[in-house]
């Protein structure tokens, strides 16, 4: 297993390393992670049975809860709502990012010029994002969009801007004597080197923008994921808490290993990179 | 899910970025011409966005204002109370999850019972556990230490875990057949190639568990930094709040950028060479 220094958004889009050892016994290893779960599920209930009190409910009370809200179709209506945000936050990030990104691969000036907001973007902590956004915006969709797309912003930027680096010099030199179109350099030299950048800039930012989009929502909304876990905490209902929680996290693995496994598909014409 | 936890950087990274282009020369005079025209930049959107949104304060009133808290000596009195809470959580995160970490970089077993379990802790955003806390807990001590704890932990776990599997097998074995003594065996094989992911583990933790802390203090507690700024946003005087984000600002880049970059750059260095 080759060690790699930490991920740092934009020194290399790290394309999922193939494991090295891959687990001869699939199923086995599943059957031990189903027993942890189901090992820290009966932990849970121990606990919620010795403290028996509405501030911790026991696992089946939240599952209960969690039934109810796919049954009545409210998690699909909050999280279609959190979701639709996040989209739009990407689409403005991918809208200045790309761009920006350009700027910095071709020209060290920008690079410098881009390199202290970038780095504040990427590195305010989430509450001043979700207090900001509140302030600025009200309780609309606007704190929420702007939220997301500052965050992802800089995974996008500083990843198209090494895409752009990595663009083949030779290519465009023969472009420029051949005497090629500009939009043709753009769809058969750039656009294939950026994809596969864009796309790790594009996972990673959305791991950080999920976060912090719904601490927005937990500070001021008026639907959504964030919005819901705040109602929960106010009226006091840890279970509702904990059942909103649970979806959040598995929507979160499940889109995650969705780009994972379709950037896998995607990109793996990219030999170099996979 | 199997194997999710080695195929899922995106998850297991919170932020640095860093913004610089790696191992790229430019002139002194022209980065520092163009960060002060960035500076200039921000400062000019920012009074745009004031006088359109009305709702931001101004720069100027905001440095005042962290000129009287230095006054008032509200600063020293806050950063005392959070660091020692951010420390004993963070400590505690570093212990329990440097013992986890090595478990799962050891064992095939623990990482399939602790793969998914990581993976949850990972996914699940600070603010859950600054809410649970406060309800379970209290305006107490215990709100914010444990949500440190718990928001820096599977980050420990995740790269500690990594740092493990990059021991050299073959190296050690090696060493051994050619008798190196065990101590030079340690800090000559074992220590270059974990330092990274070590170190990393130690980042990733302190950003995620300030993350943390300030929400924690923000909801939970009525004294520290998180505290302090929120007190601020209640009385609806915006550049108290925004003075407080320089400082937490300040404190992340003191720590992250000056104090730990340049030991992971230093423990990573014959990588690249």
């Amino acid at each position: 297993m080759v060690s790699k220094a930490p991920v740092v958004a934009g020194t290399r889009p790290v394309m999922s390393t193939v494991s090295t050892s891959a687990p001869r016994n699939g199923l086995q290893r599943r059957a031990i992670s189903f027993v942890a779960l189901i090992l820290a599920v009966v932990l849970w209930a121990a606990a919620a049975w010795l403290i028996s009190d509405n501030i911790l409910p026991s696992p089946f009370t939240v599952f209960g809860r969690m039934i109810e809200l796919v049954v009545s179709g409210e998690v699909f209506v909050h999280f279609f709502s959190s979701i639709q945000k996040i989209l739009a936050g990407f689409g403005l990030a991918l809208l200045f990012g790309i761009p920006i990104g350009f700027a910095i691969g071709k020209s060290q000036f920008m690079a410098a010029y881009f390199a202290i907001p970038l780095f504040t973007f990427g590195n305010i902590p989430g509450l001043t994002y979700a207090v900001f956004g509140l302030v600025v915006f009200g309780i609309g969709a606007g704190g929420p969009i702007t939220v997301s797309a500052m965050v992802a912003l800089p995974f996008i930027a500083l990843n198209v801007a090494e895409g752009v680096r990595s663009v083949d010099g030779g290519l465009l030199r023969m472009c420029r004597a051949y005497k090629r179109p500009f939009g043709t350099i753009v769809r058969h030299v750039y656009a294939p080197a950026l994809a596969a950048f864009v796309f790790s800039g594009v996972r990673y930012g959305f791991a950080m923008a999920w976060k912090v989009e719904a601490l927005t929502e937990v500070f001021g909304a008026g639907e959504g994921v964030g919005f819901m876990i705040k109602r929960a905490y106010q009226e006091f209902h840890v279970g509702d808490m904990l059942a909103w929680t649970m979806f959040f996290v598995i929507v979160m693995l499940l889109i995650e290993q969705g780009l994972n496994m379709l950037e896998k598909r995607i990109f793996a014409w990219r030999k170099d990179l996979a | 899910m199997t194997n999710t936890l080695r195929d899922s950087p995106a998850i297991s990274n919170p932020v640095p970025v860093t913004g610089k282009a790696p191992g790229r020369f430019v002139g002194k005079g022209t980065s520092i011409l163009a960060g002060l025209l960035s500076l200039l930049s921000i400062w000019v959107v920012w009074e745009i966005a004031r006088l359109w949104g009305g709702r931001l304060p101004s720069l100027a009133e905001t440095l005042a204002r962290l000129g009287t808290e230095w006054a008032g000596n509200e600063i020293w009195i806050n950063f005392a109370v959070s660091i020692n809470r951010f420390v004993l959580g963070l400590v505690l995160a570093l212990v329990v999850g440097a013992i986890l970490g090595v478990a799962i970089g050891l064992s095939k077993f623990a990482e399939a019972a602790l793969s998914d379990l990581t993976m949850v802790g990972l996914a699940a955003p600070a603010v859950i556990w600054a809410l649970l806390t406060t309800m379970w807990f209290g305006f107490g001590w215990l709100t914010p230490v444990v949500t440190v704890f718990l928001s820096g932990l599977p980050f420990v776990v995740v790269n500690i875990a990594k740092a493990v599997r990059a021991v050299p097998g073959d190296l050690i074995l090696m060493a051994r057949a050619f008798e190196v003594p065990r101590v030079r065996g340690l800090s000559q094989i074992i220590a270059p190639a974990v330092a990274g992911s070590a170190i990393a583990a130690v980042r990733f933790a302190v950003i995620s568990a300030w993350n943390g802390l300030l929400l924690a203090e923000w909801f939970g507690s009525t004294s520290g930094v998180g505290w302090r700024s929120r007190y601020w946003y209640d009385a609806n005087q915006m550049d108290g709040f925004l003075a407080w984000v320089l400082l937490f600002m300040a404190f992340l880049v003191l720590v992250d950028q000056i104090l730990l970059a340049p030991i992971e750059r230093r423990a990573t260095r014959w990588r690249r060479v």
